[in-house]
C-alpha cells in the first residue's frame, strides 16, 4: 500500500492527547476511586510515570524502523510468518476494542443524554462520521483534531472550573493513606489507557519528522496524564472517594454539580461535547488504524475499499459486546486494562524490543536532518 | 424485526453501490475479494442479530479468561 499522507510532530503529539483522553476522561475517576480513595490523584502520578515508560519503550521500537507500520515492522523483526501472527493479533485488538469504544460512545450518550433513542441509530451516526472521516484519511483526521482538541480540553477546564464552589479539600485527606500495592492497583486502568498509544504505530510511516517522535509523543502522553490527574484530583474532591467509586461516569456527575449564580445551570452539555469531539476522533483512529493495517496485512494498493465494511462490522460487534453498562464498566476498568497491557501494549512490544536488540537492528535515520541516535 | 432486516438490506444496497462500481473500473480485484470477505463476515455477524439470535460476545470471553488477573486489581485492605 502506497501513502503519501504526511503529518507534522504537533499533529501527532495533539493526536495522542486526543486519543486516549477523550473516553479515559469519563471513566478514570470512577475506577481509579474505587481502589486508591482519596488518593486517586497519587494513582494518577503514578500511572502518568508508567505511560511515560511504556512510551520510552514503543518509541525504541519506532525509532528503529521509521520507515514501517506496525505490520512491516513485527514482520522484519520477528520474521515472516510469526510477525504475521502477531499483527493478526493486533488487528483483532483493534477491532474488538474499535468496537468496545463505539459501544462506551453509544451508551454513554445514551444514558446520559438521549435516553429515549434506539441505541443503534445512536452508534450508526457515529460510525457514519467515522467512516466518512477514515475515507478522508490520515491527513484530514490530524486537522479535525487540531479543531477539537484544543475545544476538548478547554471544555474540560471549563467543567473543572466551575465546580470550584462545591468543591470540599476535605475529600482529599488524609493524603498518603493507600498502601502502595493499592495505588499500583489503582494505577493500572489508567497506564492501559495511556498505552492506547499503540494505535499510533499504524502511522509512523507517515510522520514527517521522525527525529521528533520521541519528544512529540512523551508531551502528547505527560499532558494527557496531568489531565488525568487533575480530574482525578476535582472529581473525588467534589464527591469523596467512596461516592465516586460508585459513580460511573464521574466527570458528567461533576458537570451536573454546576450551579452558579442561578444563571449557569445544567451545563453537562460540556462533557457531551468533550465526549462527542473527543469520541469521534478517537473512534475514527482506531478504525483507521485497523483499516490501514489490514490493507497492509493483505497488500492491498489501497486502504478505502475496507472502511465501509469494516464500518459495518465495527456497529454489528458494537452491537454484541455487552448486555448492560455494569459489564461495560467492568470490562472497561477491570478486564480490558489487563488484557491489552499484557498482550498488545507492553508483553508484545517487549518481546519484539528484545528480538530486535539480539538481531542487532539499530535505530536509524530517515528524511532530512534527522539525527537519528538513540 | 422486518423493519431491521429492511435497514440492513438499505445499508448493504449503500454501500455496494458507493464502492463496487470504482472497485471494477479500477481493476482491484484483490481488493474487491477483501471487500466481498469482509461484507459477508459483517453479514454473518448482523443477520443473527437481526432475527434475535444471541451470539456470544467478545468482550465477555476476554473478560471470563482475564478474571483471576482482574481480580488481582481489587485493593486490599
Amino acid at each position: 500500500m502506497k501513502d503519501k499522507v504526511m503529518i507534522s510532530s504537533v499533529e501527532w503529539g495533539c493526536l495522542i492527547a486526543n486519543l486516549i483522553l477523550s473516553t479515559g476522561v469519563l471513566f478514570v475517576p470512577s475506577v481509579t476511586a474505587g481502589t486508591a480513595k482519596q488518593d486517586a490523584w497519587l494513582a494518577g502520578l503514578l500511572a502518568t510515570g508508567f505511560g511515560l515508560g511504556i512510551t520510552l519503550l514503543l518509541t525504541a521500537l519506532w525509532r528503529r524502523l521509521p520507515d514501517q507500520n506496525l505490520i512491516q515492522a513485527a514482520e522484519t523483526i520477528l520474521g515472516k510468518w510469526p510477525g504475521r501472527l502477531v499483527s493478526l493479533f493486533y488487528l483483532w485488538w483493534l477491532l474488538h476494542t474499535t468496537a468496545a469504544i463505539s459501544q462506551e460512545f453509544g451508551d454513554i450518550v445514551l444514558i446520559g443524554f438521549l435516553p429515549e433513542t434506539p441505541f443503534i441509530v445512536i452508534i450508526l451516526v457515529g460510525i457514519a462520521l467515522s467512516a466518512y472521516a477514515v475515507r478522508s484519511g490520515l491527513e484530514v483526521i490530524a486537522r479535525l483534531n487540531l479543531v477539537f482538541l484544543p475545544l476538548v480540553i478547554s471544555l474540560l477546564l471549563l467543567s473543572h472550573l466551575l465546580v470550584i464552589n462545591v468543591m470540599d479539600g476535605k475529600n482529599l485527606l488524609p493524603v498518603g493513606e493507600t498502601s502502595l500495592s493499592n495505588l499500583v492497583k489503582g494505577a493500572i486502568p489508567t497506564t492501559a489507557w495511556l498505552g492506547e498509544l499503540v494505535v499510533m504505530w499504524m502511522f509512523i510511516p507517515c510522520l514527517n519528522q521522525n527525529h521528533e517522535v520521541r519528544t512529540a509523543s512523551l508531551t502528547g502522553i505527560l499532558v494527557t496524564g496531568l489531565l488525568f490527574v487533575l480530574t482525578d484530583l476535582i472529581v473525588v474532591a467534589v464527591f469523596g472517594p467512596v461516592q465516586v467509586a460508585s459513580f460511573v461516569i464521574s466527570t458528567l456527575n461533576a458537570a451536573r454539580m454546576i450551579h452558579i449564580a442561578a444563571s449557569i445551570e445544567r451545563v453537562e452539555a460540556f462533557t457531551l461535547g468533550i465526549w462527542v469531539f473527543g469520541g469521534v476522533v478517537k473512534i475514527s483512529l482506531f478504525y483507521l488504524a485497523f483499516v490501514y493495517g489490514l490493507a497492509e496485512w493483505l497488500k492491498l494498493r489501497d486502504y478505502r475499499p475496507l472502511v465501509l465494511p469494516a464500518g459495518g462490522l465495527i456497529v454489528a460487534m458494537g452491537m454484541l459486546n455487552y448486555r448492560n453498562i455494569v459489564e461495560l464498566f467492568y470490562f472497561a476498568g477491570k478486564s480490558w486494562p489487563v488484557y491489552s497491557l499484557l498482550t498488545v501494549e507492553v508483553g508484545l512490544p517487549v518481546l519484539m524490543l528484545l528480538v530486535a536488540l539480539g538481531r542487532g537492528i539499530k535505530a536509524q535515520p530517515r528524511g532530512n536532518g534527522s539525527e537519528g541516535t538513540n | 424485526m422486518l423493519g431491521l432486516l429492511a435497514l440492513v438490506l438499505i445499508a448493504l444496497m449503500i454501500m455496494l453501490a458507493i464502492d463496487l462500481p470504482w472497485l471494477i473500473k479500477e481493476k482491484m480485484w484483490r481488493e474487491l475479494a477483501a471487500y466481498i470477505v469482509l461484507v459477508v463476515l459483517w453479514l454473518g455477524l448482523t443477520i443473527p442479530q437481526v432475527l434475535g439470535i444471541t451470539l456470544p460476545s467478545p468482550s465477555s470471553c476476554i473478560a471470563e479468561v482475564f478474571k483471576p488477573l482482574s481480580d488481582l486489581l481489587k485493593p486490599t485492605e
